[in-house]
């Protein structure tokens, strides 16, 4: 969607003073504001062309450039829904520029939305706004996003997390780096995105519609993560980022670079690199033994630039090596019984950054190449092909008994999968009408060896599809339609090269909404239907998973999962109020999950037996966000409901997020000398207790071994941990181009467990930490 | 032209990074690397050196955790109506492959220190059998490791009496009542937890 944005009046009260040569401290200040109503728009983002260097305006609308040299200048003005604008005019000396934003009338979005932090129209996706994104960085993708509306984090101990949007995760939850489907993160819920979370410029939830031009599998959405464009500006600028923190007594830092080559050649560049070392954390009582982090990344981008023709590659690497809390990895459920007890205590408590076993090897690297060529006055054609290759490698805690050198060196589990991704799109516009059409192709190689026996396997998968919108006034229409071919061939141990198992899935998917828009409010529909074809590890495992302590058990019978999802997005905005609420409800017939089958004997003793099965499922919610300011203090509540059940059993299912509310009190000082938007935010949030959790079967059971007895849809081997409050404080201020913060997590030092921890039985939450953050840009 | 001479310079610099993309590999067949070491089967051969009564049970597993169910024998000895003694041995094997069937027992008495079998008879067994460890066999720092056990028969069993044998990795060895068998404060992590039916009979 785009507003058209007409400069209805580009006031310029300019006041001048004397022009000095080599003058270097103008201001420029004023607000943007709505040329209807009249009132401010906040967090539009202002942006110097040339070195990349800006600003955001705060909730009123109002913002301040400083520093500025006398001459020409272009700001680059962009808004929450609003295609980006530029102007360009002669600066002498302080200046007051206010922008009229036309928010009457609407399009769908041609070029990329750059910032916000709040809702103004409900036809928007939600992202996250640049300060927020300041404000976390060097952490993990999962929680960088949580502060956005209906984004939980998915944790496997306290160093590796996901996103899980709506009660969905992993495969269910598609991320698109770079326009590219990350392939890795679908295997598990212990396997966090492998990105650089410094690469991360932009991070935005897709609606169902827009959507469709990605993939047709997206049951839970889809995230949209992008690096910074390597067209951002044509001279030399950068930044230098970096994050300390006390919990885990180390830090990362980073470095971007980019530019344009050559005078003579439209000839971009961009260059980054990012180096993470972290040693063990703490929770209040506790160092959690092998929880360290080392992580290095680098990435590089060029870029070609005609008014006909855009070219541009990227190339990216991820190298992480992770540790895994030592007294998680537990040989039986006698183990475990004894951890959820207490009577097994860790029995090195002293702080250390080595990483020893049980710990992940990963890496990630991704090539890209892009083209879109201008085809007439509103179309282009745009074309991509990516490689994709993924290994991890998990080496256990327990390697064996009496592991030879070679033993040692070889990983318990080692995946790698070759993935290529290649698509087609043609745009077009023509008056009330915009679209797009393509086609998309994804082949993939997996292979897997190891503990948890999942065949060897090709697939590849092809998809067409369309998805239009239509501007009517005071209402805008949108519609998506997508057909997909999927067809894999799985080998050893199941098939081989010669004669493999052969399967296929292939399915529409949909979605229509319409944003009907009022003065001071808005309002969207949206109704969709993905469908997702099982995954390999649910068709075909088979094997004890030692994390969890259970016998999964794929079904090659399963069929495909479909959804249908309907959503509404209210937003009202009243003075300096702004109230957003989004329920959904989404149905899923044949979802795909872990059932309790029996109790099966091991040379280990008795597990309980897990098959993957379908069920027909709904996961209904709401996600609430209300906030305002008055005089400098900010404000913000939100809640973050969900309830979700198994029709089919009528049971409850695992892992659904427990209600979140959250409070937040930011104050906005006075600028004082240098410092620049010096500011203090307190924020409390409370997560309730899972009160819908299956019920609780005591591991003593199936140590018993009574493998006749009758087992429920859906359990749990410990009771879901208690609601807990958390308090976290932030400051931070600019001076120039560098900006300073410091963040306060669990300030009361709270010993606390947390349901969607997978680590949950073994260890607490992490205890106090101190994180200061530090940003140069040039 | 020119317009195409600067294309042509532009592609050249776009090879740059496919020159560099190569780390992964293309192989569609890579070498599938050997399954982690498994165990599947537990023995354990009683012999009394007095009546020569021999006597084995077995836990086994091929196809490890999962698929077809494991096959497990019970332990029958004999009573003689006063106090016999058994000698037991247990054995562990790794039969996934059949035509390589692999001892695990030399690997165990290699890392002897890391290891520790413990013999737990529920109640009911508890009163009809007593087991304790050789005390000929012992880690390089003196502790036992429980390869060899010695069963002191008391009666007769009636129902429902079971011995678990279990085999822990880096116990702690020096913890209270470890040597002497009982678990409780042992920790470490389970290798093998398998459960016998025990029936004593008559002679």
């Amino acid at each position: 969607m785009k507003f058209y944005l007409p400069l209805i009046g580009l006031l310029l009260a300019a006041t001048q003073i004397s022009a000095q040569q080599e003058n270097c401290d103008i201001k420029i200040y004023g607000r943007i504001l709505d040329s209807n109503s009249g009132t401010g728009l906040p967090y539009a983002t202002i942006q110097i062309n040339g070195t990349g260097e800006g600003t955001v305006a705060d909730s009123l609308g109002a913002y301040q450039l400083a520093n500025l040299c006398a001459g020409r200048i272009t700001l680059k003005l962009s808004h929450i829904g609003c295609a980006p604008e530029s102007k360009t005019f002669i600066l002498h000396s302080d200046t007051i520029l206010n922008y009229y934003m036309d928010h009457s009338d609407h399009f769908l979005k041609e070029f990329e939305i750059v910032a916000g932090a709040e809702r103004i129209s409900a036809d928007r996706n939600i992202q996250l706004s640049k300060l927020e994104m300041r404000e976390s960085t060097g952490l993990q993708l999962a929680d960088r996003m949580k502060e956005m509306p209906g984004i939980r984090v998915l944790q496997s101990g306290n160093t590796i997390s996901k996103p899980i949007y709506r009660g969905l995760h992993s495969n269910r939850l598609l991320i698109f780096n770079n326009g590219v489907r990350q392939e890795g993160q679908y295997w598990g819920a212990e396997h966090a995105p492998e990105i650089d979370s410094y690469l991360i410029n932009q991070v935005e939830l897709l609606d169902g519609v827009e959507g469709l031009a990605y993939a047709p599998d997206a049951i839970g959405g889809i995230i949209k993560i992008e690096s910074e464009s390597v067209f951002a500006s044509d001279s030399l600028h950068g930044d230098f980022q970096s994050s300390l923190s006390t919990n885990g007594r180390g830090g990362s830092a980073a470095l971007s670079l980019g530019g344009r080559l050559a005078k003579k050649l439209p000839l971009y560049y961009q260059f980054q690199g990012s180096l993470k070392k972290l040693g063990d954390v703490e929770t209040p009582d506790v160092v959690l033994s092998n929880t360290g982090t080392e992580e290095y990344n680098y990435s590089y981008a060029l870029g070609y630039k005609t008014k006909n023709l855009v070219l541009n590659t990227f190339y990216s690497k991820f190298n992480q090596e992770v540790g895994i809390y030592r007294f998680s990895h537990l040989g039986n459920l006698t183990d475990l019984l004894e951890v959820l007890g207490g009577g097994r205590q860790p029995d090195t408590l002293d702080f250390s950054y080595d990483i020893n076993r049980p710990r992940q090897v990963i890496d990630h690297e991704l090539f890209k190449a892009e083209m879109r060529l201008i085809t007439g006055r509103s179309s282009s054609l745009a074309a991509k092909y990516s490689r994709q290759f993924n290994s991890r490698q998990e080496f256990d805690a327990h390697t064996g008994i009496n592991p030879s050198q070679e033993e040692l060196a070889r990983p318990q589990l080692s995946y790698r999968l070759l993935t290529h991704q290649g698509d087609i799109t043609f745009s077009y516009r023509k008056e009330r009408l915009e679209g797009k059409m393509g086609i998309a192709g994804i082949a993939r190689t997996n292979t897997f060896s190891g503990r948890s026996f999942i065949p060897d396997y090709e697939n590849y998968q092809v998809g067409l599809f369309l998805v239009q919108s239509y501007t009517l006034p005071g209402i805008k229409l949108n519609a998506g339609l997508r057909y997909d071919f999927y067809n894999s061939d799985i080998y050893a141990p199941y098939g081989s090269p010669e004669n493999p198992i052969n399967q296929n899935f292939k399915g529409f998917a949909g979605a229509v909404s319409a944003v009907q828009q009022f003065e001071n409010a808005s309002i969207k529909y949206e109704i969709s239907s993905h469908w997702r074809a099982p995954g390999v590890n649910e068709l075909f495992s088979s094997g004890l998973h030692h994390g969890v302590g259970v016998i999964e058990q794929g079904d090659s019978t399963l069929s495909q999962e479909r959804s249908y999802n309907a959503s509404l997005v209210f937003v009202k905005n009243w003075q300096k109020h702004q109230f957003n609420l989004s329920p959904y409800l989404n149905y899923i017939r044949n979802f795909i999950y872990l059932n309790p089958e029996s109790i099966e004997l091991t040379i280990r003793g008795a597990f309980p037996r897990m098959d993957y099965k379908q069920a027909n499922a709904v996961f209904a919610g709401v996600d609430l966000d209300y906030s305002t300011n008055f005089k400098r203090f900010d404000i913000n509540l939100a809640a973050s409901m969900i309830y979700a059940q198994n029709i089919s059993q009528n049971s409850k299912l695992n892992g659904v997020p427990p209600q979140q509310f959250s409070a937040e009190a930011k104050y906005n000082f006075r600028k004082w000398r240098k410092i620049e938007n010096p500011f203090i935010a307190v924020k409390g949030s409370y997560t309730m207790e899972q009160y819908r959790a299956p019920q609780v079967l005591p591991a003593d059971l199936f140590l018993n071994q009574n493998t006749d007895a009758e087992l429920p849809s859906s359990f749990d081997f410990a009771p879901a941990p208690d609601g807990y409050f958390l308090l976290n404080i932030q400051a931070g201020f600019a001076i120039k181009r560098n900006f300073i913060s410091l963040t306060v997590d669990n300030t009361l030092n709270k010993t606390y467990r947390n349901y969607l921890d997978l680590f949950r039985y073994y260890a607490d939450q992490l205890g106090l930490n101190f994180t200061l953050r530090y940003q140069y840009n040039f | 032209m020119k317009n195409s001479k600067i294309i042509s310079k532009a592609l050249i610099i776009f090879a740059i990074p496919v020159v560099f993309a190569c780390e992964g590999n293309d192989d569609d067949n890579p070498q599938i690397e050997n399954e982690a070491e498994l165990i599947t089967v537990l023995n354990i051969t009683l012999i009394n050196p007095v009546t020569n009564d021999t006597t084995f049970a077995v836990f086994s597993d091929p196809d490890g955790p999962g698929g077809i169910s494991p096959t497990v024998t019970p332990i029958t000895l004999k009573y003689t109506g006063e106090n016999g003694q058994y000698l037991a041995h247990v054995e562990v094997l790794d039969s996934s492959n059949p035509n390589d069937v692999e001892q695990i027992n030399p690997e165990i008495l290699e890392e002897a220190d890391m290891h520790q079998f413990f013999y737990l008879p529920n109640t009911e067994a508890g009163e009809v059998v007593n087991i304790s460890y050789d005390p000929q066999e012992i880690d390089s720092n003196g502790n036992p490791l429980g390869i060899s056990s010695i069963w002191n028969v008391l009666g007769l069993t009636n129902q429902g009496e079971t011995v678990t044998i279990v085999l822990r990795h880096s116990p702690n060895k020096g913890g209270a009542g470890v040597a002497t068998g009982d678990i409780t404060n042992a920790g470490g992590e389970t290798d093998i937890e398998v459960t016998f039916q025990l029936e004593i009979q008559p002679e």
